[in-house]
């Protein structure tokens, strides 16, 4: 069951041990806290990629497996692995930690605390893509929370307070329904004296699978779904329970928002695929048609509030809010197509958005707004940044050539295949998005240049850096797209069949 | 997938590298750009010998396809996903080669022309860049073979044409029309999209080789949404053709390319007279062998959609003052013209194209030609030029042929083409005849209105500066030739815009025997050969009754213009179709499409946005702040600003334990409450980390 050395366990205690050597190296003088914090997400991300690189293969569905009793007498065990899909988050959450601490090289106040929680984050975001065990999964989901609501609250805007405890609670009244409906879920397999570990969550899929047809407890497959959808459904963000996002972002430092968008959505999407489409194939089946009525609707909804926004910060957040809805639309076509093009939007839009909040960021350090109304001509002043940027716009509106619009074309492939209509209705997001894009772009970037910024200058080669390698990526992704492509499709061949495909 | 064994010859990899080669000029020149290098020899020597070696490239497969060789091509895998692949696939026929030496040559002739016209222009090196990425994707969109890669290719050229219309950022006009350009030929991309989607649910595969195969036996097809295959067929074409509209600037969606001359005069030469715009009539033709095997009414809507744009951007050229406006609307009229023969089908589509290989000539030599004349007078108001023959000989008397070439006038190249488009509407639908010879007439007269206001009578110039580049000040105060490398393309593009349509007359139709010949090969046409082997696939033959009408019409406008605007006293400015009163006013205004879209825009969509967002703000968010306020207690927690944040939150990791211990109590056993303690533990190990640290 575990194969000869822990790598993958090795990997994952990496930030936790950048978190603990942080305050002792950086005692003396906290500046040095963001050179120890950078080796150590750097660190993080190389081994990311060796491990990814050279222990990880394609057909093998769960692998670099650690698991060792924690509570035996509850089954409950530390049980780490990857597969396709929990590799590809890990190294998006490697990647971007590393070049939010490069973004964050300015922070000054209380560095030590800031570069510990960030790589705290990085711990607990990591631990939740790679837990086997319902009970591991849960910690590290509420362990991601605390070093994010710090970072908020502490290093945000003027109504942080605000906005970190409405991340809160709502983060936390979803936690509720989770543990709740883990509790459920684990109390049913415990019953069974075949699983040897109840809350593992490779036994707990294989017993649900078949359990639902038969089981006593089929009444209650309706509320423990939705117990677990509305934790993810409010992660992802969907509507109605989206408000958090913007909020979080506007008073989020750069770095935060790119982590935030960038990776912390993620979890609700995986959650989504591991439990609710993973425990319940039954009902997935069922009720596809309203899933992709909820995508779709995100998809047209996220891009409408877009529009109307004037804090480019706001116009990104619901931009997300639309992205992610194609990751719903794409899962609920329940082909091979529309899966694959919502993990590809996982991947791509975590990707994108990081550029574009890092974008938003280098406004904002060099003129003090992310008012799109006081914004103008800003491409005269800063042309590297601007490029950047419009590069960033472009890959958000889904131009070929780069990974979003693969991650689009694929969803809409699986979609109109499975709901021709409600497909259709949701591809009038690529014409609305075209135009809150461009038309930030515009506003922001393009027209006369405007005499209060004439002063600014281009971005420091700092502060271009991440988004540069992020461009890269979402170029090269979209040119050879198998550089993703044959991981995703590795791991949605292998999870079809347990949805019953 | 492919049914179509690939070859690997030379061949197929020569067609491949041409794009190649442009997006390696475009690569280089960015590059350059962004690392600081601003030597206008150095951007001129790198895109004149990118785009050169992509022309001579293309000049050699266009004479293998001359000589009747096939092509062949590529197919390389870009995506799977289950038991799919998306492939780039490359595939090269007569089509490909005509469009691919067609689109070279003007690219080429249009940078050769650029490295004057963009002297002193502070992104001289972003201009090369962004205009051999648009030849890239041009030249690709010609050559690919499968609708997945057409999209992709598609998106990107309007990209180019995106990137290049605002050149001029700073000015506002010029960033708008950029994003309208884009914004809009996206409207149309969704139908396209659309279309791709259905075929695919329709066929399973996006391959044009087997998407062939399969439109022959379309009853084994299975329905969808209840339709039946051929309705479905039809649906999925009219959908696709809305990629065209948008385009190539059709009606409804045209309105973009007027606002498109914003961007500089090459680029309009390039993109929004001879190549882009003709993507949506190669596109049509391309997949003529789907429109022809669906019902009717799919090439009646593509034929219509034609007849109604050449009226109406006709209608529209007839009261603008702007020269380059003037050319835009007669591009969109001319486009309309080309979609109008390839709605009779299979049977049109060598004339469709004959028009469009002509009409690349003659347009790109007008915009050019136009270019020259800004350039020279710094204003685009034609009220303001004025006997420009004097002075810039090396551009009148081209610009003089491609004018007479447009208005149909006998024995120039567009008199050819058009009257094979007339011949064959005389032939199938007296209705849209009687719209396209009405055009004729219509084209002559406009554009012999720019004609008569340019270049002859007096000069009327006032030393104004129109494109707002502020490279082109200081000039003297008489209008001045060009520089050769401004007038040579203009001279080179005159030659075919005098001969290119004896390629294709009456008694000699060798245009329609190579396209035809060529496409047998190619497989690409499957149901359509059978009908290519008779001679009506050519181009209409003797019909002279239409013939002679349509060169009455013609020579009847240029007669109109010269009424009103030759013969006049010099200087003297009245304009007679003012005399139209309403309808010159309802023309003036652009017929009102923009108000229209503009009212659409700002008071239904953006009102619908605006109702969201509201929504969202006071309904969606403010549900939640009531819940949090009700179980903070008056909200004193949310607005607690400096002192509560860890005791808050300590206060919530403990109300949180509490209320899940509640509910394993609900659920059973007193195990559980291991569960909970564990979380606890976890928060608290998390509160108390914080602590620590925050005394540290």
């Amino acid at each position: 069951m575990t194969n000869s050395f822990p790598w993958l366990s090795l990997v994952l205690a990496l930030p936790l041990l950048g978190a603990v050597l942080v305050p002792v190296l950086a005692a003396r003088e906290p500046r040095g806290a963001r050179v120890v914090a950078l080796f150590s997400t750097g660190i993080t991300l190389f081994a990311t990629i060796l491990l990814a690189l050279l222990g990880f293969h394609l057909n093998g569905g769960f692998q670099l497996q650690d698991q060792v009793p924690w509570i035996p007498s509850l089954g409950i065990s530390y049980h780490v692995g990857v597969d396709g899909l929990s590799m590809s988050m890990l190294l998006l959450n490697a990647l971007l930690v590393f070049l939010a601490t490069i973004a964050s090289w300015k922070v000054s106040e209380r560095p030590v605390l800031y570069y510990v929680l960030l790589l705290l984050l990085e711990t607990g975001v990591a631990g939740v893509f790679a837990a086997r065990d319902l009970v591991l999964f849960f910690c590290a989901w509420e362990l991601e929370l605390i070093p994010m609501y710090f970072l908020i609250a502490i290093w945000g805007g003027a109504r942080r307070e605000y906005a970190a405890m409405k991340f809160l609670l709502y983060t936390l009244g979803g936690s509720a329904l989770m543990l709740v409906a883990f509790i459920a879920i684990y109390l049913q397999a415990r019953q069974n004296p075949d699983i040897p570990f109840a809350s593992d969550m490779s036994s707990i899929f294989a017993f649900y699978r078949n359990y639902w047809h038969s089981g006593p407890m089929s009444w209650a497959e309706i509320p423990l779904f939705l117990m677990l959808f509305v934790p993810f459904a409010i992660k992802l963000p969907s509507f109605p329970f989206h408000t958090w996002l913007p909020d979080a972002h506007v008073e989020a430092s750069t770095p935060i928002s790119v982590l935030l968008a960038g990776i912390l959505l993620k979890m609700g999407a995986y959650g989504m695929i591991r439990f609710n489409w993973g425990l319940f194939p039954d009902l997935i089946h069922q009720i596809a048609p309203w899933l992709i009525a909820l995508g779709v609707f995100n998809i047209l909804y996220g891009a409408m509030v877009a529009s109307k926004q004037q804090d480019m910060k706001k116009v990104i957040a619901y931009s997300s809010v639309s992205h992610m809805g194609f990751v719903i639309v794409g899962l609920a076509a329940l082909n091979t197509a529309g899966i694959n093009g919502a993990i590809w939007q996982m991947v791509s839009h975590g990707l994108i958005t990081a550029m574009l909040f890092l974008g938003v960021g280098i406004v904002y350090d060099h003129t003090h707004t992310r008012d799109i109304g006081k914004l103008g001509g800003l491409a005269a002043r800063m042309p590297i940044a601007a490029f950047l940027f419009v590069v960033a716009a472009l890959a958000s509106l889904g131009l070929p050539g780069m990974s979003g619009f693969l991650a689009e074309f694929l969803t809409f492939v699986g979609a109109f295949t499975a709901f021709p209509i409600a497909a259709a209705i949701g591809a009038i997001g690529i014409v609305l998005t075209a135009f809150y894009m461009l038309w930030l772009v515009q506003r922001v970037y393009f027209q006369g240049p405007r005499p209060e910024y004439a002063e600014i200058g281009d971005c420091t080669p700092r502060e271009a850096f991440p988004m540069f390698v992020l461009a890269i990526l979402v170029l090269a992704i979209g040119v050879y797209p198998a550089l993703l492509g044959n991981t995703v499709s590795a791991f949605v061949h292998g999870f079809m069949p347990g949805l019953g495909l | 997938m492919n049914t179509l064994s690939t070859s690997t010859g030379f061949l197929p990899v020569l067609v491949a590298a041409i794009p190649l080669v442009a997006l390696a000029t475009a690569a280089v020149c960015g590059l350059a750009y962004l690392l600081g290098q601003r030597s206008e020899r150095v951007f001129t020597a790198l895109a004149l010998s990118g785009i050169g070696l992509a022309l001579v490239g293309a000049a050699v497969v266009f004479g293998r396809a001359l000589m009747g060789a096939p092509l062949g091509g590529l197919v390389l895998p870009y995506l799977s996903f289950g038991s799919h692949t998306l492939s780039l696939s490359i595939h090269a026929d007569s089509l490909s080669a005509l469009m691919l030496v067609v689109v070279a040559l003007v690219s080429f002739l249009v940078q050769l022309y650029s490295t004057q016209y963009m002297k002193g222009d502070a992104a001289f090196g972003r201009y090369f860049s962004f205009i051999n990425l648009f030849s890239f994707a041009m030249l690709s969109l010609v050559v690919v073979d499968d609708l997945f890669s057409v999209y992709m290719c598609w998106e990107l050229v309007g990209l180019g044409s995106y990137l290049l219309i605002g050149h001029w950022y700073a000015k506002p006009s010029a960033a708008q029309a950029a994003k309208k350009a884009f914004v809009i030929t996206r409207i149309g991309d969704f139908g396209f999209l659309l279309g791709i989607l259905l075929l695919f649910k329709l066929f399973g595969t996006l391959d044009l080789h087997a998407l062939s195969l399969a439109a022959q036996h379309l009853d084994a097809a299975k329905p969808v949404l209840g339709m039946a295959p051929p309705t479905v067929l039809m649906v999925a074409m009219v959908l696709l053709f809305w990629g065209p509209i948008g385009k190539s600037a059709q009606f409804p969606l045209h309105v973009w390319l007027p606002d498109a001359m914003e961007g500089p005069t090459p680029v309009s030469a390039l993109i929004h007279a001879a190549t882009m715009v003709a993507a949506g009539v190669y596109l049509t033709a391309r997949t003529m062998f789907l429109f022809a095997a669906a019902p009717h009414p799919a090439l009646v809507f593509v034929g219509w959609i034609g007849g109604i744009t050449a009226l109406l951007a006709a209608s529209l050229a007839l009261v603008q003052w702007d020269i380059k406006r003037i050319l835009a609307y007669s591009t969109v009229s001319q486009l309309g013209y080309m979609m109008l023969a390839l709605g009779f089908g299979p049977i049109g589509l060598a004339a469709a194209i004959f028009h469009l290989f002509n009409h690349a000539f003659f347009k790109a030599l007008l915009f050019l030609g136009s270019g020259s004349v800004i350039h020279s007078t710094d204003t685009q108001d034609i009220r303001e030029m004025g006997g420009l023959r004097k002075f810039m000989p090396w551009t009148f008397w081209p610009f003089t042929l491609a004018t007479l070439s447009i208005s149909g006038f006998p024995l120039l190249s567009g008199f050819w083409s058009k009257d094979a488009i007339l011949g064959l509407a005389w032939q199938h639908d007296r209705a849209l005849w009687a719209i396209g010879t009405l055009v004729a007439g219509m084209t002559a007269f406009y554009m012999f209105r720019l004609w008569f206001h340019t270049f002859t009578g007096e000069h009327r110039g006032k030393p104004a500066h129109a494109e707002g580049n502020g490279s082109h000040g200081g000039h003297a105060s008489h209008p001045h030739e060009s520089p050769w490398q401004m007038t040579l393309p203009l001279v080179v593009l005159a030659i075919p815009s005098v001969l290119s349509g004896y390629w294709g007359t009456p008694w000699h139709d060798g245009f329609a025997s190579y396209l035809w010949g060529g496409l047998a090969h190619s497989q690409a046409l499957r149901p359509v050969p059978e009908i290519a082997t008779n001679a009506v696939l050519g181009l209409a033959r003797g019909e002279w009754f239409a013939m002679a009408v349509s060169t009455i019409f013609a020579l009847g406008g240029i007669a109109l213009a010269w009424t009103f605007y030759g013969r006049r006293a010099a200087g003297a400015l009245s304009e007679p179709l003012e005399r139209l009163g309403v309808v010159w006013t309802f023309l003036e205004r652009k017929a009102m499409f923009d108000d229209v879209y503009a009212w659409i825009r700002d008071r239904v969509y953006l009102g619908a946005c605006a109702v969201c967002s509201g929504f969202d703000r006071y309904v969606v968010d403010g549900v939640v702040n009531l819940v949090g306020l009700a179980n903070l207690g008056a909200g004193e927690s949310l607005r607690q600003t400096q002192s509560g944040k860890a005791q808050t939150y300590l206060w919530w990791a403990v109300a949180g334990t509490t209320f899940m211990a509640i509910v394993l109590v609900i659920f059973g056993g007193s195990l559980r409450a291991w569960a909970a303690g564990a979380l606890a533990a976890v928060l608290l190990a998390g509160f108390t980390l914080y602590d620590r640290l925050a005394r540290a």
